[in-house]
C-alpha cells in the first residue's frame, strides 16, 4: 500500500495514503475529540469538533473527513483549535437539557467527556431553551430529541449496518429530530437497539436500561450471546445480582484518556480488548434477550414426582433418586433403553460430561442432541475449512449464499455480509425461495422455487445437469451458467449454506469447495448457517445419534435424561405421550417447560450467565461464556449435576469440580480442539478449532451426484416462487424457550405465555 | 462608463419571452455559430477569455469551472442552471427567466456543448411556479425549432432539458444541495471535495451555474470573449443584472457594466434615495455580504475585486439601500431569522449558532438585553464564521459580526435602554426581572 | 521556696476548677433536650420540593460518594404529568435505603447531590436492637415523614 508523509504537530507519521486524517492522528497518539465520526461508517462532517488546522488551507478543516496526502502539515493543538472547540461544546450545550442527574447516559456520556475537557465551564446561553419531553420511538428505544446533537451516526448504523433504514430526520435547522420510519414517527423495524449503542448523548435510550444503573455502579463480564450459532461476544452489566443490560461498544476505539478514565475506572473486566468476531454489532435478542436469567419464573430447587405431583425436593434426595432409578433401569432393560438427550444451547463442558457419562456409565448408544444433529454429514464430509465472520467481511470479494434468512435467524453474518459490499465492494449472490428484506445489498439474486435448493448445487457440482436444474429451480439456464461462472471463477470465494440444505444437498455443499480448490489456486470456505449457538460444539463433543422419534419410547427406551432440551416444543405433541410412557424423565432446566412439567426429576440448572465454559459457533470458533452473576437459587451447573449422578453410581468422570478440567479434557480427546485453553481464550478471543478435512478422493462423488438427482427429482415441481419476502421478525420476535422469559419481548410483541404450572410447596 | 444592455436588451420589447421576438433579435445564432464552427474546447477557450464570472454569488471563473470537468470520463456528464434563487433581495434571474427564457436555454445547451453534457436541468425556486411553465413552453418552442433534442441542427450532438421545481428551501440553492435535492434526497450540502465537476449529480461530472451566468454565454460565443471582457473589468468581465432594493426612489433590476460605481448607481439610476434622505448603509450582494456603510459606498465600484478590498462581496448582486432610518440591529435580526429558519440542521455551529442569535437578538430588542450581549452576539458570529459545513453559516456569521463592527451603536443602544429600564424599577421588589444593572 | 510554689500552682488549679464547679455542663438527657449547632450532622433528610414532589431524581451520585457503601437506591420511572407524580422529574428513587450500621455521618453524599435532595439533619437518635432496623428507607428518611425528636433543639 503507498504510504504518505505527514507532519502532524511537528511529528512526522507515515500512513497510508487517502487514509482520514482523524484516524491518522489516533494513531499517532494525537486523539482528536469528535461525535459524528465513526469508524467505519460514511464521513459526516456534522458535528465540526475535529477541525484542525492544515497549512496552506484557508480555513479550519475537518479531520474526519480530510483525507491524508503527502507532505500534509498539520496543527492539531493550538489556541485557535482549542478555542473553535470550545466554541462547538458550548454550540451543543446551547439547547441541550443540563439533566445529566436524571439522563441515562450520565456517566458514560461523550458529551460530558467533551464538555469537561474541551468546553467552557462558564455557560453563556442564556436563553429559554426549546424543551421537548421523552418518548418512546419503539418498546425498545426512546428518544429525547432536546438531548439529540444530530451526529446521525445512529442513521448511519441503521442503513449500514442493519439496512432497516428506519430513522430519519425531519424538520429543518435547529427544528430537526429524528424519527421512526412509521407514519407516526416510530419505528417498524428489527429493535436490534445498534442505534442506542452508539449514541454518543443520551438521545436514545434502552428500556430495558433506562434508570437501572449507572456505569460506575455495573460490573461487566464478555461472554458469548446464548442466542444464533453465528456466537457474538457481548457485555453483560450485572448491578446488584441482576443482569441490566448488553452491549458491545468497541471501547478501544475511543478516546484512551475517556475509556480508561470514564469507562473502565469502575469495572472490573479484565478484557479490555476487543477483538471480536462482531466487532460492534448485536441483534435484538443479543441486545434485549438475557433478562430470561433475571426471571422469577427460574427453577430454584430440584423438584421430584411424588404421588403424581412435582415437589420440591433436596438436591440429595433427587440425585439419590435418580441415580438408583438409572440403575435399575439398566439392571431390568439393559443399558440401550437409556437415551441422554442433551441441548445445542449448553456448553461444550455439559455436553462433554453428558456425552461420557452416556458412554462410560450408562454404556447406551443414544447419546445424541435436538435439532441440528442433521449436520452430521455436512460435518463429516467437509472438503474446505470453514469461514469466520471477520474472513467474510475483510477478505471474500464473492459471496454465494444459498437458502437461509440471515437477517432473522444469523444477524452478524447478515451484518458480515453488508460490511463485505461496504468496505470492499465484494460481490453477493443470493440464492432463495423468498425474497430476502435487509440485503439489498446483494449483487444479484436468483429467485427459486420453494424446497428446490438441492438442483442448485447440483448444477454447481455437474455442469451436465444444468437442463434438470433450470427445471427444478424455474431459473433459465443463462443463470445457471452465471451462477456456475460466478462460483467457478472466483478466487476467493465464501459458500454460505442456509438451513433449506438438508440431506445429499449438505453433502454437496461440503464437496464442492474441494472440488473448487482441487481445479486451481483458490481459496474457498464454508460457513453453515446452524440453529443454535452451540449446535456444532454438540456435535463435535459425540452427541451424534440418531434423534430419537416418540415411538421408540415406551417399547425401547424405557428412561430418558434430558439436559436442557423442550422435545415438546422442538417435535410437537407426540412427545407429550412419548414422555408419558416412559418409566423414568430426568431434566436439567432452567424453567418448567412443557418436558419438565412431565418429567419425574426436575434439576435446577444454571443459565449461561451464571456459568463458566466454551460454546463453538458456526465456524467452528471456540468463545468463552464467563460467569456474571452471583447464585440466586440453589441451582447448579449441568456438568457438576451429572458428575453427582455418577459419584451416586459409584463412577468417577474427573470432572474435578472446574469447567477448566472438563475443557482441559476435552482439549485432550476431541479432535481440533488440542491446544485451547481457558487462558488461551481469554488472550486471543475467539480460537478457530481445526477441522478434519475429508480428501476428495475419499468421496464416492459419483455416488453422491446419484443421491443428489434422486433428491431432486423428489423436488415438487409443482410449487411456485414465493413472491413476498418474509415478515419482518420472522425469526427474531418469535418466542422461544429462553425469550418467552424477557419481560420487555413479551411486552413488546404481546407473547401470551402460558401460566406457569402450580408447584407445589 | 458606458453603459450597454447585453442581458436586458430584449426586456422592453413585447412578447420577448417567444421564440419568433427572440430568433428574430439575433437569438439561437451563438448556438448555430458554435456547433459549426468551434470545437468544445473553443466554447470553454471563449469564456474564459471573456472573465466571465459566476453571477450567483462565488463569483468563480466560469470558463475555469467548465475546464474541471474530467474529458476522459466514461460517465454521463450534466448541466444544471441554478434558478433556485432565493437569497433575500434578488430577483434578476426571476426578470430573465421572465422576458428572455430563450437566453437562458441557449446558455444551457452551450454549457452542454462545451462539457459535452446531453442532460441539462433547471433547478428551478417552488415559488416560480409560473416561470416553469414559461421555461417548459420555451423548451417545447426549442425542440420545435430543432435547438433541444436529438440532433441539434445536423450537427450530432444531442441535449435535453429537464425543468425540476424546488420546495422552497434556501439552502437549495447551494450547489450539492440541489443536486442532493434533485436526486431526490434531503437537501443537505455534501462533503467537498470531491467538487461537482468531478463527482456531481448522481455520482458524474457535472456543471453547475447561476442561470445569469449562462444566458452570458451566448452573447460571448457570438461577439467574442474578448468584447464581453471590455465591457467590464480587467478580471470581471461583462455587465450584470443588479436588483436594487430599500430606500432608494426606483428600485428595480438595472444592467451595469461591472466596474460601475456603487454611489452613481444609488444616486443616478435609482433616482437617489427615497425622500431625500441621506444614506446610512448598504448590503451589496444579498443578505449573505457584509454591510457596507456610507463612506464604504462612496469608494466602491461594482466589481468582485472592489468589494473584496472593502471585505464584503458582489454575491448575487442584490443591493439593499438603507437609510438613516434605519435600525441596523432590526435589519441583523431580521436576517438572522431567516437564517436560523433556512438552516439545513446538519453541522452544529450552523443550527445552534443561528437560533442562539436570533434569540439573543429577540431578548435583545425585547429592551433585556445585557452588557456583555452584543460582545458575546459579535463572538458567536465569528465562532460559526469558518466552521461550517457549508456557506449558509458563513453567511449568517457575515450578516452579524461586520454589522456590530460598524454599527455597534445601534445595538448598545438597546442594552442601555434596558439598564435604564431596570434602574427605574424598585430594585427590592420580590421576583422583579433578573436583569444586570450597569 | 520551690514547695510553695507548688502549692501555689495546685490551688491556682483548683481555684479554676472550683469557680467553675456551679457551672452545668452536663445535660440530662432525655430529660432536657440537646442543643446541637446548624451543621451538625445526623440522620440524613430527604428534601421535596414546595409541592411535596421529592427532589431526588435517583441520579445515584451519592452512591458513589458514599465512602462506607452504606447507600442503596433503585430508579424508576413515573411519566405521569407533574402534578401526579411522586418525585420532581420523570426518574424517582423507588428505593432509598442507609444502612446507619456502616454510614460513617461524613456528608459527601450531601455534597455530591446535584438536586439538594439529600442533607444530614439533626437527628442523632440511631440505636436500635437488630442490625435490620438500621438500614433506614425512603419512608423514613423523607423530611415529610421524620419526626423531629423532642430530644434536641438547634443552636440559633
Amino acid at each position: 500500500m503507498e504510504t504518505v508523509k505527514v507532519i502532524i504537530n511537528g511529528k512526522e507519521v507515515e500512513a497510508p495514503k487517502g487514509k482520514l486524517l482523524l484516524e491518522v492522528c489516533f494513531d499517532a497518539g494525537f486523539p482528536i475529540p469528535n461525535f459524528c465520526y465513526y469508524k467505519d461508517l460514511p464521513p459526516q462532517a456534522a458535528c465540526r469538533m475535529c477541525l484542525v488546522r492544515i497549512e496552506k488551507m484557508g480555513r479550519l478543516q475537518t479531520a474526519c473527513t480530510m483525507r491524508v496526502s503527502e507532505g500534509m502539515v498539520v496543527t492539531t493543538e493550538s489556541e485557535e483549535i482549542r478555542r473553535a472547540r470550545m466554541a462547538m461544546v458550548d454550540f451543543i450545550l446551547a439547547n441541550h437539557p443540563l439533566d445529566c442527574p436524571v439522563c441515562d447516559k450520565g456517566g458514560e456520556c461523550e458529551l460530558q467527556w467533551m464538555a469537561m475537557n474541551y468546553g467552557d465551564l462558564l455557560a453563556r446561553f442564556d436563553e429559554q431553551k426549546d424543551a421537548t419531553g421523552e418518548y418512546p420511538l419503539s418498546p425498545f428505544i426512546w428518544l429525547d430529541p432536546q438531548r439529540c446533537i444530530l451526529c446521525y451516526r445512529c442513521i448511519r448504523v441503521c442503513d449500514e449496518w442493519v439496512e432497516n433504514h428506519a430513522l430519519g430526520v425531519r424538520g429543518r435547522g435547529a427544528h430537526s429530530v429524528i424519527v421512526g420510519n412509521r407514519p407516526d414517527g416510530t419505528l417498524a423495524c428489527e429493535h436490534c437497539g445498534n442505534c442506542v449503542e452508539v449514541c454518543p448523548v443520551g438521545a436514545l435510550t434502552s428500556t430495558n436500561f433506562r434508570f437501572r444503573a449507572r456505569p460506575w455502579d455495573i460490573r461487566d463480564t464478555v461472554t458469548t450471546c446464548t442466542y444464533c450459532s453465528d456466537g457474538c461476544q457481548l457485555r453483560l452489566s450485572v448491578r446488584d445480582g441482576r443482569v441490566v443490560r448488553a452491549w458491545a461498544k468497541d471501547l478501544t476505539k475511543m478516546d484512551a484518556e475517556f475509556a480508561n478514565k470514564v469507562l473502565f475506572s469502575f469495572r472490573t473486566a479484565p478484557e479490555t480488548r476487543h477483538n471480536w468476531i462482531n466487532e460492534e454489532f448485536l441483534c435484538l435478542k443479543g441486545r434485549y434477550g438475557n433478562e430470561f436469567v433475571n426471571s422469577p419464573d427460574r427453577l430454584r430447587v430440584p423438584l421430584l414426582r411424588r404421588n403424581g405431583r412435582l415437589e420440591p425436593a433436596t438436591w440429595e434426595e433427587a440425585l439419590k433418586y435418580v441415580a438408583q432409578r438409572i440403575l435399575e433401569i439398566k439392571r431390568t432393560y439393559g443399558p440401550e433403553s437409556i437415551a441422554c438427550i442433551g441441548s445445542p444451547r449448553l456448553t461444550n463442558e455439559d455436553l462433554y460430561v453428558l456425552a461420557k457419562f452416556g458412554r462410560q456409565v450408562l454404556e447406551t448408544p443414544h447419546v445424541t442432541h435436538a435439532m441440528d444433529v442433521d449436520w452430521r454429514p455436512f460435518f463429516k464430509r467437509l472438503t474446505v475449512p470453514l469461514l469466520t465472520q471477520p474472513e467474510l467481511r475483510e477478505q471474500m470479494p464473492t459471496i454465494l449464499l444459498i437458502g437461509g434468512n440471515p437477517p432473522e435467524y444469523n444477524p452478524l453474518t447478515a451484518y458480515s455480509l453488508r460490511a463485505a459490499v461496504h468496505r470492499h465492494g465484494a460481490r453477493l449472490y443470493i440464492v432463495s425461495a423468498r425474497p430476502i428484506g435487509r440485503l439489498q445489498v446483494a449483487t444479484r439474486f436468483f429467485h427459486i422455487r420453494p424446497g428446490s435448493e438441492p438442483a442448485v448445487w447440483l448444477a454447481l457440482l455437474d455442469e451436465g445437469e444444468v437442463e434438470r436444474a433450470a427445471e427444478a429451480t424455474l431459473l433459465t439456464r443463462e443463470e445457471l451458467y452465471e451462477l456456475r461462472r460466478f462460483v467457478w471463477e472466483a478466487d476467493r470465494l465464501a459458500l454460505l449454506v442456509g438451513r433449506e440444505v438438508t440431506g445429499p444437498a449438505l453433502e454437496a455443499a461440503a464437496v464442492l469447495g474441494g472440488m473448487l480448490q482441487a481445479k486451481g489456486e483458490r481459496i474457498v470456505r464454508v460457513l453453515p448457517l446452524l440453529r443454535f449457538n452451540n449446535s456444532l460444539g454438540a456435535l463435535d463433543m459425540g452427541l451424534v445419534a440418531e434423534m430419537l422419534v416418540p415411538e421408540q419410547v415406551g417399547p425401547q427406551i424405557k428412561a430418558l435424561y434430558l439436559m436442557g432440551c423442550d422435545l415438546v416444543r422442538f417435535y410437537g405433541d407426540a412427545w407429550r405421550q412419548a414422555l408419558a410412557r416412559a418409566e423414568l424423565v430426568v431434566a436439567h432446566e432452567l424453567f418448567l417447560t412443557r418436558t419438565a412439567e412431565l418429567a419425574h426429576v426436575v434439576l435446577p440448572a444454571m443459565s449461561f450467565a451464571e456459568l463458566d465454559g466454551t460454546f463453538t459457533n458456526n465456524a467452528g470458533q471456540v468463545q468463552r461464556i464467563r460467569r456474571a452473576l452471583g447464585v440466586a437459587g440453589d441451582w447448579r451447573p449441568d456438568w457438576m449435576i451429572i458428575d453427582q449422578i455418577a459419584a451416586k453410581m459409584g463412577a468417577d468422570l474427573g470432572c474435578r469440580h472446574s469447567a477448566a478440567n472438563i475443557f482441559r479434557e476435552i482439549a485432550e480427546t476431541i479432535p481440533g480442539y488440542q491446544g485451547i485453553t481457558y487462558a488461551r481464550l481469554n488472550e486471543e478471543g475467539a480460537i478457530q478449532t481445526e477441522r478434519p478435512l475429508m480428501p476428495l478422493e475419499v468421496i464416492d462423488r459419483a455416488r453422491l451426484l446419484e443421491r443428489l438427482r434422486a433428491q431432486v427429482e423428489a423436488i415438487d415441481h409443482t410449487a411456485e416462487r414465493l413472491q413476498e419476502p418474509a415478515p419482518l421478525g420472522i425469526g427474531l420476535f418469535e418466542p422461544g424457550t429462553l425469550t418467552e422469559h424477557v419481560p420487555l419481548l413479551r411486552q413488546a410483541f404481546g407473547w401470551d405465555v402460558r401460566e406457569s404450572v402450580e408447584v407445589s410447596r | 462608463m458606458e453603459k450597454v444592455r447585453v442581458l436586458s436588451a430584449r426586456f422592453d420589447l413585447p412578447d420577448s419571452h417567444t421564440i419568433e421576438v427572440y430568433l428574430r433579435t439575433g437569438g439561437y445564432q451563438a448556438l448555430r455559430k458554435a456547433l459549426a464552427e468551434m470545437t468544445p474546447e473553443a466554447v470553454i477557450e471563449e469564456v474564459k477569455r471573456s472573465a466571465l464570472r459566476g453571477r450567483g454569488g462565488a463569483g468563480f471563473s466560469t470558463g475555469m469551472k467548465w475546464s474541471f470537468v474530467p474529458k476522459d470520463s466514461s460517465k454521463p456528464k450534466y448541466v444544471i442552471a441554478n434558478a433556485d434563487e432565493s437569497e433575500p433581495g434578488t430577483c434578476k434571474d426571476r426578470v430573465l427567466m421572465e422576458k428572455d427564457p430563450h437566453a437562458v436555454i441557449e446558455g444551457i445547451l452551450l454549457a452542454a456543448y462545451a462539457v459535452q453534457a446531453h442532460l441539462a436541468f433547471i433547478y428551478i425556486r417552488g415559488e416560480y411556479w409560473y416561470l416553469k411553465e414559461r421555461l417548459e413552453y420555451a423548451i417545447e418552442e426549442a425542440r420545435a425549432h430543432g435547438f433541444v433534442g436529438a440532433n441539434i441542427l445536423g450537427s450530432g450532438f444531442s441535449c435535453d432539458i429537464i425543468v425540476h421545481p424546488g420546495a422552497g428551501a434556501y439552502i437549495c440553492g447551494e450547489e450539492t444541495a440541489l443536486m442532493e435535492s434533485l436526486e431526490g434526497k434531503r437537501g443537505y450540502p455534501r462533503i467537498k471535495p470531491p467538487f461537482p465537476a468531478v463527482v456531481g449529480l448522481y455520482g458524474c461530472p457535472t456543471v453547475i451555474n447561476n442561470v445569469e451566468t449562462l444566458a452570458s454565454v451566448p452573447p460571448i460565443i457570438l461577439n467574442g470573449g474578448d468584447w464581453f471582457r471590455r465591457l467590464g473589468t480587467e478580471k470581471s468581465g461583462g455587465t450584470r443584472l443588479f436588483a436594487v432594493s430599500g430606500h432608494v426612489a426606483r428600485p428595480g433590476v438595472y444592467e451595469l457594466p461591472m466596474g460601475y460605481s456603487m454611489k452613481r448607481m444609488i444616486e443616478e439610476d435609482c433616482g437617489g434615495i427615497r425622500g431625500g434622505k441621506r444614506l446610512k448603509a448598504v448590503i451589496p450582494g444579498g443578505s449573505s455580504a457584509p454591510i457596507l456603510t456610507a463612506e464604504e459606498v462612496e469608494q466602491c465600484t461594482l466589481d468582485f475585486e472592489s468589494l473584496l478590498a472593502l471585505k464584503s462581496m458582489l454575491g448575487s448582486g442584490a443591493i439593499i439601500v438603507m437609510d438613516e432610518d434605519t435600525d441596523i440591529a432590526q435589519v441583523v435580526y431580521r436576517i438572522t431569522k431567516f437564517y436560523e429558519h433556512e438552516s439545513c440542521g446538519w453541522c452544529v455551529p450552523c443550527r445552534e449558532g443561528t437560533r442562539w442569535m436570533r434569540k439573543l437578538l429577540e431578548r435583545l430588542l425585547r429592551g433585556e438585553g445585557r452588557p456583555k450581549d452584543v460582545d458575546l452576539l459579535y463572538e458567536l458570529a465569528r465562532n460559526i464564521f469558518g466552521t461550517t459545513h457549508c456557506p449558509l453559516g458563513d453567511a449568517a456569521a457575515w450578516a452579524v459580526y461586520p454589522a456590530i463592527e460598524k454599527f455597534r451603536a445601534d445595538f448598545e443602544k438597546y442594552v442601555r435602554a434596558a439598564a435604564v429600564s431596570v434602574s427605574a424599577e424598585p430594585s427590592d421588589v420580590p421576583g422583579a426581572r433578573r436583569l444586570l444593572v450597569v | 521556696m520551690r514547695v510553695l510554689d507548688v502549692v501555689k500552682a495546685i490551688a491556682q488549679g483548683l481555684a479554676t476548677t472550683f469557680r467553675h464547679l456551679p457551672d452545668r455542663v452536663t445535660t440530662q438527657y432525655p430529660d432536657e433536650p440537646v442543643r446541637l449547632e446548624r451543621r451538625f450532622r445526623g440522620q440524613h433528610i430527604l428534601h421535596v420540593d414546595e409541592n411535596g414532589r421529592e427532589k431526588c431524581v435517583a441520579c445515584f451520585l451519592c452512591a458513589i460518594a458514599c465512602p462506607a457503601d452504606a447507600i442503596y437506591i433503585e430508579a424508576a420511572e413515573d411519566l405521569r404529568p407533574y402534578p401526579e407524580r411522586i418525585g420532581v422529574d420523570i426518574r424517582y428513587a423507588r428505593v432509598y435505603d442507609i444502612d446507619y450500621g456502616k454510614c460513617i455521618f461524613c456528608g459527601f453524599c450531601e455534597e455530591a447531590c446535584p438536586k439538594d435532595a439529600i442533607t444530614m439533619g439533626p437527628n442523632f437518635e440511631l440505636a436500635w436492637y437488630t442490625r435490620e432496623d438500621m438500614i433506614k428507607h425512603k419512608e423514613d428518611l423523607l423530611i415529610t415523614r421524620q419526626r423531629v425528636s423532642p430530644h434536641l433543639e438547634i443552636a440559633p
